[in-house]
């Protein structure tokens, strides 16, 4: 698997994780028997390709491999196989083309594999297109997916938006069966804490599902110390400010997805004197994630002091390149070449994350970028309100994508505890008149979301501000001492929280102050299965484990709705550091989607069709 | 030994093997009225139960009151089990499936499975096309059966939980076979069903779904034909009373036999795998490779091929003829000098107390671990206690000589023996031998008993085997139900026995309870059922159609309470559904994001009925834009503002589509004396900027005024048009015009933008902040400017920096004039 993550280095054993998928996948595919025909729903084609590369999915009796999209499939194979998130315009796109092969005379047989599971409403309509008869239905209980050795994904696109908005609360069963299923590989958690109501619906559904298992239950000793479940609506500040590190601003940029970036050929391309010149327009997959050793360096780095190690690095392998001439001993020869190849590699990787710096450095150097950024802080500071204010209105006026309008009206929103009426008035009719009256849709989604909302009155994120530090102000991006380095001087609130999780006495001593934020909070302890017990490493009777391990409490954070790439970086960040509970833990970050805040906000806008006007 | 019979007085040699035929039961049903000469008898394999009726095709002395035909089920050993009156249409043949469930086929393909209690327990149709064509004969096996239709068609069910009928391949015959069997999917290779149809024209086809093969063989037509347990071996009867044995895949012809009897045999079938036997009135002929053996019977007989034999019931008796095994044959051959013979000897030379024992022991010494393995397996061959214990305790004798021999093997044959034993005694009767109880499997084994109601039984070797036993209690449960006994009465006996059983599904005996007629046990057993997934589908049924919402809505399932809401939507008045749905947001939630994606309709009704005027009011706009007919969208507007009027919270949007409707009208005019422009649906801002980009201030003015577009945008506006008309005199006049709300950067930066320089320099002075006009300056190339800025403030830091951001010599020396007379200063 050349582009997926090399797991080995994972503090609890996700390979086993992406070895189930693997083997569910090879289950599912067999159990067609024959050559086969593979349509795949195209929004699962990243995804699964961090579970099993093509040669697998070939080697399973796999000819031919299709897009499920609304058009004909013309296809010799005999057996057709979908593999499809169980949406209901794919089953359309199914009958049709059933209804395609019919009318055309052709044979076929159909499975369709829903993931992770099947549902009333897809078979319904089957059903009622005529076609359910002529279909084999089954399961692919694909769910969380390793992007890497510490972060896990469902790729549930719309989690936010249905759980919130469309009162669609399907992918919290996926969460909690999720859940289920690293509890079935890793032990019972024994610790679960969570902030939110749909982290409230989650932790009663995998309680429940515990109950339902009745004497089937895992009785492996745990490896995961505590769940730590975050409704996304809890922190809209985060994921609204643009994202600091290199890894965050590649996907302010670039747009990360399934832990690749599509780079134009010039950016990504292949150095040395003998390579063609790359076609302009062309666009290539670079994978990133820890298997390059140079990224997984930078990363979480703040942008700004990127370049002066870049160039340390730059530096370090031209040094390398001259000890060449100096070897002179046979032993100097072999020591030389003992590090080639790996520096080859690290050459080529520099010179990628180079030129995507100077790309990064072009846009982040724009005094445009600049304001915004300016508007931001103060946003979150709390100062100079009226100056963003008024630059809000000016990107309005400059009609500016209406992602960042939006991004920068819900940080206000969010900061100020909403917005005076008039004021709110104001900006909604600023926008439907200059982007169009069909936004109304998508300003009503954001109200009924509370993003865009009537101040209550109350000052209550000055309140947050304060007591959980949110502003540092002397951050030094070089050597940081907080998580506030991710956003040059912003905390992000989510990752505070998990911080706060830890201090003696828990979220339970700061309680008034959580519950300014929306829904309940709760810790709460799973008893374990009889046989199994558990002492959390650092506490006392603990017994170091085997060699290799890292005797540190892993702790599972479980984003609902969403995760930034800063926030994983400053979860990282915490795992170097001592906990306020003075023991040092690991992190692993699951999410329903990875996300920043362009991916977040276009989620909720309604997409209008608006017919043209043909007759007056 | 002190047996009155040697072990071998059965055994009959058969070239160099041994076969015995042995009496296991003495028939109960022996006296009465059963005669199997005269009734058609399906019996089920591996020791299972024999159900008979009345064989239509004899003529019989029909007893009085006794008109309509049944059926009756007895153990192998002769025990009724059940009997049933048949009130369906004539049968057309029985089979069992797995797990002891008796299939019965009417003429028009109908499919009827019962318990051993003559329950039904399913029923279902082989398919439009075989009822019209009607059932000529069926096949069934442990999964599935196969149907031939008066028209020669083949139609065939391989799951029997989830029966789809499909039609095999067209065998194109043009009269019935002569004979056919079925093979079981298990043993063939493409792992579907294929069909063996022996033609009149002497050769077999073999059918499956994909096609037909004829085998083009000229031996037949074949009278009667047998698969082999294992599939690999089929036996056929010809014409001319020869036996023929080949592989199933026709790909080698193994024996043939002369039977000499032109008339075949009124049953064949398997003894394992390495014999045949036929049978005919009176007369048993067992043939296999090289050799034969006949054995007489007065009594009509029924035979029933198992994997390891073949098991023989008449009238009297029940019985068992089969290959002794070779463990078995080792130990008891006459004259046999093998180790586990000489163990054997050894044991009971010890019994005796005879010196003998040792001396046996000394001269197998090196064999003794395999003798034990063999005296172990012979004693599970055993259906005699004495002999099993003899064996059992030679194993043992055997064991103590050997220093390390696992125990295992003789701790699990002595667990399996007392299970076969159980089972195998007379009144359960179900005579398993090892080799099947094997195959079968002890879970099979428990169902089996289980639908016999031998729930004890079922239930010890559960726990004696460590099998989980949940089915077991939950079958129990089920049959309680039926008892007279209260419904509280009836739950407690059956939650106490339970509670300590983990997995016991509580859903299936309330489905018992409620199928029986007491909804309100099944409620009450309902309640203790933790998976909602198995308790809401019975709510559902039981039409407690709040209450499966209730419990769908806990689960956190969408799926389930999908399942109900669809279910109370297909069923009850819509008035009725909305009165439910009602109070339960989460439900309604999923409601209305169904109705977006599937029934805008119902949509409507619910914001009615709900009274929503501003969710009507949306519906409204979105259905507008789906207008190509301009007055259609403006009607559906309108309709939009009626709603939002309805209530004061949503006065801004009632203004906001107001003014939309307006903007539309405009722009229809707009389009009307501007030719060849579009302007509808445009936001208002872009209208606005497509009048400037066309010079037409004075509309666009207009237009801004009417719709109370602030200052600040129109600026923005006008001077984003500049960029693209690159009319710098209308910016100077716009500039001009009056104080620019905006400050004058957005001037300077769209002249930059469009390269003309020497255009922004005139707005650089009018910049208030002295840093910015130097700044300005400075990008434009306007050096001297910038520096005659910073003199002007008297700001050397900032002479130091702009001379830093040049390399042209007439700008440094001008800089540098300056910054002279500052040092001068000092």
């Amino acid at each position: 698997m050349s582009g997926a993550p090399n797991l080995a280095n994972a503090v609890i054993n996700l390979n086993a994780l992406r070895e189930f998928s693997r083997r569910e996948l090879v289950e599912v595919l067999d159990s067609v028997r024959g050559r086969k025909g593979l349509v795949l729903d195209p929004t699962f084609v990243g995804p699964l390709g961090l579970v099993a590369e093509v040669a697998l999915i070939k080697e399973r009796g796999v000819d031919k491999m299709y897009h499920l999209v609304p058009e004909r499939l013309d296809t010799e194979c005999k057996n057709v196989v979908y593999l499809c998130r169980p949406k209901v315009k794919y089953m359309k796109y199914i009958a049709d083309h059933i209804h395609q092969h019919e009318a055309e005379g052709a044979k076929k047989e159909y499975w369709v594999f829903f993931v992770p599971r099947r549902t009333m409403i897809c078979e319904r309509v089957l059903e009622e297109e005529g076609v359910y008869g002529n279909i084999t239905v089954g399961e692919y209980h694909l769910d969380l997916i390793p992007f890497d050795e510490d972060v896990l994904s469902l790729e549930l696109d719309t989690a936010y938006r249905e759980c919130l908005l469309d009162g669609d609360r399907t992918s919290l069963f996926y969460v909690a069966r999720s859940l289920m299923k690293l509890q079935s590989l890793f032990g019972l958690i024994p610790n679960i804490k969570g902030k939110g109501i749909l982290s409230r619906q989650v932790a009663d559904m995998m309680l429940r599902m515990r109950r339902e298992m009745g004497a089937e239950e895992p009785t492996i000793t745990p490896e995961i110390d505590t769940l730590i479940l975050l409704d996304r609506d809890t922190d809209m500040i985060t994921p609204v400010c643009t994202q600091l590190t290199y890894e965050g601003l590649i996907d302010e940029v670039f747009g990360i997805q399934n832990t690749y970036v599509d780079l134009d050929a010039e950016i990504a391309g292949p150095i040395g004197p003998n390579k063609e010149k790359p076609p302009p327009g062309k666009k290539i997959k670079v994978a990133l994630n820890s298997n390059d050793k140079l990224y997984n360096e930078i990363r979480n780095l703040n942008f700004s002091v990127l370049g002066p190690l870049l160039n340390r690095k730059a530096k370090e392998i031209d040094e390398y390149y001259k000890t060449r001439h100096g070897a002179q001993t046979v032993s100097a020869i072999r020591d030389f070449m003992k590090k080639l190849a790996s520096t080859q590699q690290e050459h080529n990787s520099l010179n990628i994350h180079t030129n995507i710096t100077e790309k990064i450095l072009g846009i982040t150097k724009d005094p445009a970028f600049h304001r915004r950024l300016e508007a931001e802080q103060c946003l979150v500071a709390g100062a100079e309100t009226e100056t963003s204010a008024e630059y809000i209105e000016e990107c309005i006026n400059k009609k500016d994508p209406l992602t960042k309008v939006l991004r920068l009206l819900i940080l206000l929103c969010c900061t100020q505890n909403g917005l005076k009426p008039k004021q709110l008035e104001f900006f909604k009719r600023e926008i439907l008149q200059t982007y169009g009256f069909e936004y109304t849709f998508t300003l009503n989604n954001f109200e009924k979301l509370g993003l865009l909302r009537k101040s209550d009155g109350r000052s209550t994120f000055a309140g947050l501000r304060r007591a959980l530090r949110l502003v540092v102000d002397d951050i030094d991006e070089n050597n940081p001492s907080d998580i506030a380095y991710v956003y040059s001087g912003y905390a992000p609130l989510s990752v505070r929280l998990v911080q706060q999780a830890f201090r003696p006495g828990g979220w339970r001593s700061m309680d008034e102050l959580l519950r300014q934020l929306p829904g309940p909070t709760f810790e709460e302890g799973q008893v374990l299965p009889n046989g199994v017990s558990y002492t959390p490493p650092g506490s006392l009777g603990y017994a170091p484990g085997e060699p290799g391990s890292t005797d540190r409490p892993v702790t599972l954070v479980f984003f609902i709705g969403g995760c930034t790439f800063t926030e994983i970086a400053a979860l990282r960040f915490l795992s170097e550091q001592q906990q306020t509970d003075g023991i040092p833990r690991d992190f692993i970050i699951a999410t329903t989607k990875l996300i920043n805040g362009d991916t977040l906000i276009d989620s909720l806008v309604e997409q209008v069709e608006l017919k043209r006007i043909e007759r007056m | 030994m002190d047996f009155s019979t040697p072990p071998t007085a059965d055994w009959h040699q058969v070239v160099n093997r041994y076969y015995r035929k042995r009496e296991i039961y003495s028939m109960a049903w022996d006296g009465s009225d059963i005669d199997i000469s005269l009734l058609l008898v399906v019996a089920a394999p591996n020791g299972g139960p024999i159900a008979v009726t009345r064989d239509e095709k004899q003529i019989q002395v029909v007893k009085t009151g006794n008109l309509k035909p049944s059926i009756q089920i007895f153990t192998s050993s002769g025990y009724l089990i059940s009997s049933f009156v048949w009130e369906k249409s004539r049968l057309v043949g029985m089979g069992w499936s797995e797990g002891e469930r008796l299939l019965c086929v009417l003429e028009d393909g109908t499919v009827l499975m019962y318990s051993v209690f003559g329950e039904l327990i399913s029923q279902f149709s082989m398919g439009r096309d075989c009822k019209e064509q009607g059932v000529l004969d069926i096949q069934v096996w442990s999964s599935g059966l196969v149907a031939l239709t008066h028209n020669l068609q083949l139609f065939a069910v391989t799951s029997l939980e989830d029966p789809r009928p499909r039609a095999l391949a067209d065998p194109g015959l043009e009269n019935p076979p002569t004979s056919w069997v079925a093979v079981d999917p298990l043993y063939t290779i493409s792992h579907s069903v294929e069909v063996f149809l022996a033609t009149t024209s002497g050769t077999i086809l073999a059918v499956d779904h994909e096609g037909v093969k004829d085998q083009l063989l000229s031996q037949g037509p074949f009278k009667k034909m047998a698969v082999s347990p294992t599939g690999k071996l089929l036996a056929c009867f010809t014409e001319n009373g020869d036996l023929w044995v080949s592989l199933s895949d026709f790909s080698k012809d193994l024996y043939q036999f002369p039977t000499k009897s032109k008339v075949p045999p009124k049953q064949m079938v398997w003894c394992g795998s390495d014999a045949v036997v036929l049978y005919w009135d009176k007369i048993l002929l067992m043939i296999t490779s090289g050799d034969w053996m006949k054995f007489t019977y007065e009594d009509p007989v029924y035979l029933i091929g198992e994997v390891d034999g073949t098991r023989i019931i008449s009238n009297s008796l029940c019985e068992f003829l089969q290959r002794v095994p070779d463990s078995t044959e080792e130990i008891f051959r006459i004259g046999s000098t093998s180790p586990a013979a000489m163990l054997f000897d050894a044991a009971e030379h010890f019994e005796k107390k005879s010196p003998k024992a040792d001396e046996n022991i000394r001269s197998i010494r090196a064999d003794l671990a395999s003798a034990v393995a063999q005296c172990i397996s012979a004693a599970g061959h055993e259906f005699s206690y004495p002999l099993q214990r003899q064996l059992l305790k030679a194993a043992s004798f055997g064991k103590c000589f050997l220093e390390f021999y696992p125990s295992e093997p003789f701790v699990e044959m002595c667990k399996t023996l007392r299970v076969l034993n159980a089972v195998r005694y007379y009144e359960i009767g179900i005579p398993l031998t090892y080799e099947q109880y094997k195959q079968l499997t002890p879970e099979v084994l428990i169902e089996c008993l289980i639908n016999r109601h031998q729930h004890l039984l079922a239930w010890k070797i559960c726990e004696y085997l460590k099998i989980k036993g949940d089915k077991v209690m939950v079958h129990w449960a089920c049959t309680k139900v039926k008892t007279s006994a209260d419904d509280s009465e009836i739950t407690n006996l059956i939650v106490q026995k339970l509670e300590k059983v983990p997995g016991v599904s509580y859903a299936e005996i309330a489905s018992a309870a409620y199928k029986f007629g007491r909804p309100r046990l099944a409620t009450m057993l309902l309640d203790y059922e933790p998976r909602a997934a198995d308790q809401v589908p019975l709510l559902i049924s039981m039409q407690e159609d709040e209450l499966a919402l209730s419990k769908a809505i806990e689960s956190g399932d969408t799926d389930l309470m999908y399942l109900v809401l669809l279910h109370i939507k297909r069923t009850k008045p819509i008035r009725d559904f909305m009165q439910v749905v009602h109070n339960k947001p989460a439900a309604m939630d999923l409601l209305i994001a169904y109705c977006k994606q599937q029934d805008l309709d119902l949509l409507k009704d619910l914001y009615i009925f709900y009274q929503e005027p501003d969710q009507l009011a949306s519906t409204a706009i979105l259905e507008s834009y789906q207008q190509k007919d301009l007055d259609e969208r403006l009607k559906g507007l309108q309709s939009a503002m009626r709603y939002y009027n309805e209530s004061k919270e949503h006065q801004f949007q009632a203004r906001q589509t107001e003014e939309q409707i307006k903007l539309l009208l405009v722009q229809k005019e707009l389009e009307a004396t501007i030719e060849g422009t579009k302007f509808v649906d445009l936001s208002l801002s872009d209208t606005i900027y497509r009048l400037c980009v066309k010079f037409d201030i004075k509309r666009a003015t207009k237009i801004r005024s009417e719709f109370k577009v602030p200052d600040k945008r129109f600026w923005w506006i006008r001077i984003k048009a500049v960029a693209e008309t690159r009319d710098w005199e209308g910016l100077e006049k716009l500039a001009k015009e009056k104080k620019s709300p905006i400050g004058y950067e957005p001037f300077i930066d769209v002249c930059i933008e469009g390269k003309a320089l020497q255009e922004a320099v005139k707005y650089i002075p009018k910049l208030a902040e002295a840093e910015k006009r130097i700044e300005y300056f400075m990008k434009v190339g306007a050096v001297k400017e910038a520096a005659d800025v910073a003199m002007k403030e008297k700001n050397p830091d900032m002479l130091l920096r702009i001379r830093d951001g040049t390399t042209n010599r007439e700008h440094l020396q001008y800089v540098d004039m300056f910054l002279s007379q500052f040092q001068a200063k000092k």
